[in-house]
């Protein structure tokens, strides 16, 4: 064997037929982004957390249905169908619902949420003893446990998503019959600014939005007041129906803060993705009236490409001063992941300079939502990892090397104790701080 | 500096050979195709802020990638101890030779693999390549020469070299 055989080799086997074309590629990895919107979600680095906003927009348009509350059921497998259900501030509508034969070991239902976003929720029909159960699907979480017993929980299938759903009883009474109940999005926005198509929520969680604006379609170049907003912040952009190398852009105060990649399609609640800047790092003027300009351009600041259809637009929040601190972060203490609300309630933390953070996690009656932080490496670019028992469960890439604080999106489903190790895969330690902290599903 | 291409431009033009060096270092088509869609939706997130020629970027992203991957998302590569059986009955020939370098190429670690991908499908200078991986230049020159040595020991190879000389 000598270079010349590998260098052969390489080149022929290299040389593979590009199936897929270029086209289809790129509509490909512009869907990928909506999983990146799921899994990336800055909390405190601003440039960073820009830079993926911009990203994650490339959700389909919402379709408000009618509401069909009429056909909902009394009773699924027993228990009482409640006919709408609330996530993350939109309210859902019961359309359809099945169930198993008594003693059935499992149910299987297809979710295709093609226009908007759909809940579906479970129940069993037996109490005592209480069953537990398993829902896996191909999106989302792997799987989600549950030993309630009625319509107590729901998973959130995004837009574009085709869920294969399948609960399966775990520990049930003989005779147990499973059910699945669907739902679809309420045509009601919820309060907050709202073009109809996509809304800045008027609250998220803790967060108030300050000012916001939508424009018409086809207006390229928004501007507005704001009154001067002190203390930690956080602005989302819109921009959809733009040509895929359209920028939106956000000034306040004459100052730029970020450009944005444009999205072919509207964004579901864009309100929740976007860059955050501490009270010190605020780019607001100190003093008010605050100016706000929004526009769209083209690559390099070359008049953009798209401009009939694009929709623009921005979103300011001030922030919930409810916080901990996790790795020289601050942490909201109430978050939003999947369409659930969890509240914090355990912080670990790494000695300084340790590449890894490894703990084991007790089991609990409730779901967990870990987060993760980390700070004070050297050098200008970091790669952390969340492990899961030996599991990949998120890598987060920091091209500025200062660290960040993540939501990685992960549950700890309940009466699970998982092996949980956050580790900085790349970069150079320094002085790194590592810290997870797991939040408690409240809604 | 030159001027950067737009994203489709650029994956119209290169995702083709960036495929191929994704191929060569998952051995599988599908894992090669899920590899180059996670490293241009990666550079695609920051497109705005890549001047000039892109490619540096996204074939360290796609590098860096492939090493670090999660090993759940790998799980269709499995490393076998025991040679497969290669289908040739005569080992002299060059396609054999090429087949057994293959196989033998499948058992390298991965990040020795990607030198070699790098260093002699992509053509990078040791230097590129350093920078590709982010080590220095020392450490292309050891990977380099570990996976050439761990070439020629493989079974598969050995057994044509034997074959060869016979």
């Amino acid at each position: 064997m000598n270079t010349d055989q590998l260098r052969t080799l390489l080149h022929e086997r290299g040389d593979v037929d590009d199936g897929l074309g270029p086209v289809a590629r790129v509509e490909q990895v512009h869907d990928r982004m909506e999983a990146v919107r799921r899994r990336r979600r800055t909390m405190a680095t601003a440039a960073v957390a820009v830079l993926v906003a911009a990203g994650a927009s490339v959700v389909p348009a919402l379709r408000h249905r009618d509401p069909g509350p009429t056909d909902a059921p009394a009773e699924l497998a027993g228990r009482t169908v409640p006919k709408t259900q609330t996530a993350a501030g939109y309210t859902y509508d019961y359309v359809r619902g099945v169930q198993s034969r008594p003693g059935a070991d499992d149910l299987r239902l297809a979710v295709t949420a093609v226009t908007g976003p759909k809940l579906v929720m479970w129940a069993t029909s037996s109490d005592n003893p209480a069953p537990v159960v398993r829902l896996t699907s191909n999106v989302g979480p792997e799987h989600l446990r549950s030993a309630a017993g009625g319509f107590d929980r729901y998973m959130l299938v995004y837009p574009r998503d085709t869920a294969h759903l399948k609960l399966t009883q775990l520990q049930a009474p003989a005779g147990n019959r499973l059910a699945l109940a669907v739902y679809e999005l309420d045509r009601t926005p919820p309060p907050g600014v709202s073009n109809g198509v996509v809304t800045f929520r008027k609250d998220i969680l803790d967060d108030r939005l300050a000012a916001g604006l939508i424009g018409k379609p086809g207006q390229t170049d928004l501007r507005t007041t704001m009154a001067a907003v002190h203390g930690p912040i956080r602005y989302s952009d819109l921009c959809y129906g733009a040509g895929s190398q359209d920028y939106v852009h956000v000034s306040f105060g004459g100052r730029e803060v970020g450009a944005s990649s444009c999205a072919r399609q509207p964004t579901f609640d864009p309100g929740v993705d976007g860059g955050s800047f501490t009270a010190a790092q605020s780019p607001l003027p100190a003093q008010g009236p605050v100016q706000v300009h929004v526009w769209l351009t083209g690559k390099k600041s070359s008049p953009a490409t798209g401009t009939s259809q694009a929709v623009i637009g921005f979103a300011l929040y001030r922030l919930g001063e409810d916080t901990f601190p996790l790795a020289g972060w601050e942490i909201p203490a109430r978050q939003e992941s999947d369409g659930h609300e969890y509240l914090h309630s355990q912080s670990f933390q790494s000695q300084p300079g340790q590449r890894a953070l490894t703990v084991t996690i007790p089991p609990s009656d409730v779901p967990r939502l870990v987060t993760t932080a980390d700070s004070g490496h050297t050098g200008d670019y970091a790669l952390t990892e969340l492990v899961v028992d030996d599991r990949g469960a998120g890598s987060f890439e920091d091209a500025t090397g200062g660290g960040g604080s993540w939501s990685s999106g992960y549950v700890i489903q309940p009466g699970e104790s998982p092996t949980l190790t956050f580790r900085l895969a790349r970069g150079t330690p320094g002085r790194t701080v590592l810290g997870i902290a797991l939040s408690d599903q409240v809604h | 500096m030159a001027e950067r291409p737009s994203f489709d431009e650029y994956v119209a033009a290169r995702s083709g050979r960036l495929l191929g060096t994704s191929y060569l270092l998952t051995r599988d088509h599908g894992l090669a195709e899920d590899l180059l869609q996670t490293a241009l939706t990666k550079a695609w997130s920051v497109w705005a802020r890549i001047d000039g020629d892109p490619e540096p970027y996204v074939r360290k992203v796609l590098v860096n990638t492939y090493t670090s991957w999660w090993r759940r998302r790998w799980n269709g590569e499995q490393p076998t101890g025991e040679l497969p059986d290669s289908g040739h009955g005569d080992h002299a020939g060059p396609a054999a030779v090429a087949h057994d370098l293959w196989l033998a190429m499948g058992r390298l670690p991965r990040r020795q693999r990607a030198v070699v991908v790098l260093r002699y499908f992509e053509d990078l200078t040791e230097a590129e390549t350093a920078r590709v991986l982010d080590c220095s230049i020392g450490t292309v020159k050891s990977q380099t020469a570990k996976a050439f040595a761990k070439l020629r020991l493989d079974p598969a190879l050995a057994a044509s070299a034997e074959a060869e000389g016979r």
